[in-house]
């Protein structure tokens, strides 16, 4: 018998959280931007009647209803295990963002009302331009609710309306925790990562269908629709990674210096890339520096003073080494789709390139880059805020639950959700395949 | 503004219990169908509920969200002490939900369809038992006040809270609430044949909720449980009880001659006037602990955020309820209201 170490609740906690953020996340981004993809192929089928269109919205229509249930449950989940693990925290923050978390409950419920519209509605609904708008609805009420569910993390990265006296919260200001200063910058970012990861996921499945030479017309559409909306969004992204550092840089300088493991403080600091972090001798080795670029990127200024780890009290920093390795795979990843989606455009001048079987092999294989970037994303923002569930308010040991064997829940929560994601990913290759065979027959 | 928060409260839970129990009701009805019925069952499950499922189960999001803004100190006696009965219905949702989806989008229909299956019948039949069971434990009198928690044992604070026999008899109400619920419903979706065996499995749930709240309240009396005082003290719940009793006379007429909008109403009173006893009768100690009832008012959030989540709640149901109206209406559910204006 192998004996494991007995596992301190806080850490199940905090793994429960995080494997049911990891999974949401990526049911979450497809349920809230595919129907999109869904209701400009709805539109091409009503202008152009091509009967190529009407097969692609049913098959994506079908896309959806599996991804908005999976995000659906795993956001039910979550929003219960935000009190079931971190009682104390909900205890206090519940009713300070309880503003976006009741506007994200009406904005989810109208996309409910309106899927339920557009997917039962294909031979109920006699105006067919009202069916195409309902299932516009489902589009924009999901990225509201994402909107929504993000300005509340970015409250927890940045509280603000309240007081904190003597460690009770008084004159909340709900409005004003709404929008606090992190929200515009992570919700941007956030919706723009949405649109980046399941345009290449998508365009990444119908390119792997092209490369096999299955249907190459109909995958053909279906790749030029979902790659335009991630193609232009992966451009965008730089710009909004920009916003969100210089952002940190002012309101979280240790979750700055920690995701770029930045330990002495200094004037015109260089910008590491790469290299392996050793937080016991708090030194990076094996990096390349980019001389003076990391005062440049966060202050705008090549001789800005950047705090260092080492200037912040032992106990309020994040772990380090994840926080940058999550950090550099997000950037490098971004990088290379935006580099993907210049590709993409050139593609749309220069038609030689679709003949190419190594362009769809490309896209192919990046389709899934967009949400191991989502990922990382999360991990620096998550792990980056550590030790803190309310920055600089309260910590995370101080929130966990008081029950005891959470890791129990959390094995049966690890379990269910890699059968979920193994499931929907098979339920998916059942699709594509039936899609083809009746494609093929027409 | 409370008023209106508690009234949102009170109608998320009301509308909670009708449209998602009768959704749950459908699965435990199919569970405990013979195999001819399922298949009947199955089938008009699909008609009825597949437009409208999903948001039927926003309303348990709507009180979750109420609870934890208005009222957290609530929320923080029922998260953490009912951890593991909320983590089982976290299951329950999870498995239903993605298994009555996969079962009508799998591209393939094959063998698969009867894990599916069986899945969807058996978290139909522990979710709502385990909310009921999670509810019966607010009035069971074994919660234990917060400040007090470290005084008692791993199975004081987060075993016995649930574990005991109100809330467990609560468990079978509501799971019987929901077929009932259901098979009611039903009825008014078929006809002939299929409508006999609906009426048949009416009338059976039916039995099991009037047999399940007696022996409620029989536990209750005998074991001198807190919440029958406040029900005998509290004349205007003993008379919502008895008037939703009464109606089961009525019920049960119009059940046999297959009325179906006249039941359909009556039940879904009924309902509204066992839950407005169970709030009237507690309110406002909606929690009884060891130590006797905490009022709902203790460490409610202050009046901003009250104020905000009210206009909030306003606003969103401004936008959400015409909405449900068109989608209930639109696909048939609402032949049991006044018919509303033709557009």
């Amino acid at each position: 018998m192998v004996n494991f170490p007995p596992m301190e609740t806080l850490d199940a906690a905090r793994l429960q959280m995080a494997v049911s953020m990891i999974f949401h996340i990526v049911f979450a981004c497809i349920g809230m931007v595919m129907p999109f993809f869904m209701v400009v192929s709805h539109y091409k089928w009503l202008k152009t009647k091509d009967k190529a269109y009407l097969s692609l919205t049913k098959a994506w229509q079908k896309g959806v209803a599996i991804f908005f249930v999976t995000g659906a449950v795993s956001g039910t989940i979550l929003s219960f295990e935000l009190g079931l693990l971190w009682p104390k925290f909900m205890l206090h923050a519940g009713p300070i963002i309880g503003m976006p978390f009741s506007l994200e409950g009406a904005a989810f419920f109208v996309e409910a009302i309106a899927l339920g519209f557009y997917l039962y509605g294909w031979k109920k609904i006699k105006n067919q331009w009202f069916h195409w708008f309902t299932g516009l609805i489902i589009g924009i009420s999901g990225v509201a609710s994402g909107i929504l569910v993000v300005s509340a993390n970015g409250w927890m990265n940045s509280p603000s309306g309240f007081e904190y006296i003597n460690g009770e919260f008084l004159n909340i200001d709900p409005v004003k925790a709404l929008f606090n200063e992190a929200w515009f910058s992570q919700a941007l970012h956030m919706v723009l990562a949405a649109f980046t990861a399941t345009g290449f996921a998508v365009a990444g499945i119908h390119a792997w269908q092209i490369y096999l030479r299955r249907n190459i017309a109909i995958h053909r559409k279906a790749f030029t629709i979902a790659l335009s909306f991630g193609a232009v969004a992966a451009l965008f992204q730089p710009l909004s990674g920009d916003i969100s550092a210089k952002d940190i840089a002012v309101r979280q300088p240790v979750k700055l210096a920690a995701l770029e493991a930045h330990y002495e403080t200094g004037k015109g600091v260089p910008l590491y890339i790469g290299g392996i972090v050793n937080e016991e001798k708090k030194e990076v080795t094996h990096k390349i520096e980019l001389p003076k670029m990391l005062s440049f990127l966060a202050f705008g200024d090549f001789d800005a003073e950047v705090k260092g780890l080492n200037d912040f009290p032992e106990e309020d920093l994040p772990p380090v080494a994840i926080t940058h390795y999550a950090f550099q795979l997000m950037v490098g990843l971004g990088t290379l789709l935006a580099l993907l989606a210049i590709l993409f455009f050139v593609s749309r001048k220069k038609k030689s390139l679709l003949r190419k079987r190594g362009f769809w092999l490309v896209f192919a294989l990046a389709a899934p880059l967009g949400f191991i970037a989502v990922e990382a994303g999360w991990i620096v923002t998550e792990v980056g805020r550590q030790p803190w569930i309310i920055y600089n308010i309260m910590r995370t040991k101080d929130s966990v639950t008081p029950m005891e064997g959470i890791e129990y829940s959390l094995f049966i929560f690890t379990f269910l959700y890699i059968l979920l994601a193994l499931v929907v990913s098979w339920l998916m290759s059942r699709q594509i395949t039936v899609f083809n065979r009746q494609n093929n027959s027409r | 503004m409370t008023t209106v928060v508690f009234l949102f409260l009170f109608v998320s839970i009301y509308f909670y219990l009708i449209f998602g129990g009768a959704d749950f009701g459908v699965g435990i009805l199919e569970l405990l169908s013979s195999r001819k019925n399922r298949k009947v069952t199955k089938k008009i499950a699909y008609q009825i509920i597949g437009p409208v499922w999903e948001a039927n189960h926003v309303w348990l999001i709507i009180v979750i969200v109420i609870m934890w803004i208005a009222f957290p100190n609530y929320y923080y006696i029922i998260t953490t002490q009912l951890h593991i009965p909320l983590t089982l219905l976290l299951f329950g949702i999870v498995i239903r939900g993605t298994a009555f989806i996969f079962r009508h989008y799998d591209a393939v229909v094959d063998s698969s369809q009867s894990i599916y299956n069986k899945l969807f019948q058996y978290s139909s039949m522990v979710t709502p038992f385990v909310l009921g069971v999670s509810a019966g434990a607010l009035i069971s009198g074994k919660l234990i006040p917060v400040n007090t928690m470290e005084d008692y044992s791993f199975a004081e604070a987060f075993i016995f809270p649930w574990f005991n026999i109100t809330s467990l008899l609560m468990g079978v109400f509501i799971a019987s609430l929901v077929a009932f619920l259901s098979a009611v419903f039903l009825v008014g979706e078929t006809s002939g044949e299929e409508q006999r065996i609906f009426i048949k499995r009416a009338k059976k749930a039916n039995m099991s909720v009037a047999f399940s709240s007696l022996l409620i309240f029989g536990y209750g009396f005998y074991a001198e449980e807190v919440f029958i005082d406040h029900f005998f003290d509290n004349i205007l719940s003993i008379i919502l009880v008895i008037i939703a009793a009464s109606l089961l006379v009525p019920i049960w007429i119009y059940l046999a001659k297959g009325k179906k909008v006249v039941i359909r109403v009556m039940v879904a009173i009924q309902v509204f006037l066992m839950l407005g006893a169970w709030a009237q009768s507690n309110f406002p100690s909606l929690i009884i602990t060891t130590e006797g009832p905490v009022s709902i008012y203790e460490n409610m959030a202050g009046e901003a955020v009250i104020n905000s989540i009210a206009y909030a709640l306003l606003a969103g149901s401004v936008l959400i309820l015409p909405g449900l109206f068109h989608l209930f209406k639109s696909f048939g559910l609402f032949k049991v209201l006044p018919a509303p204006e033709k557009k």
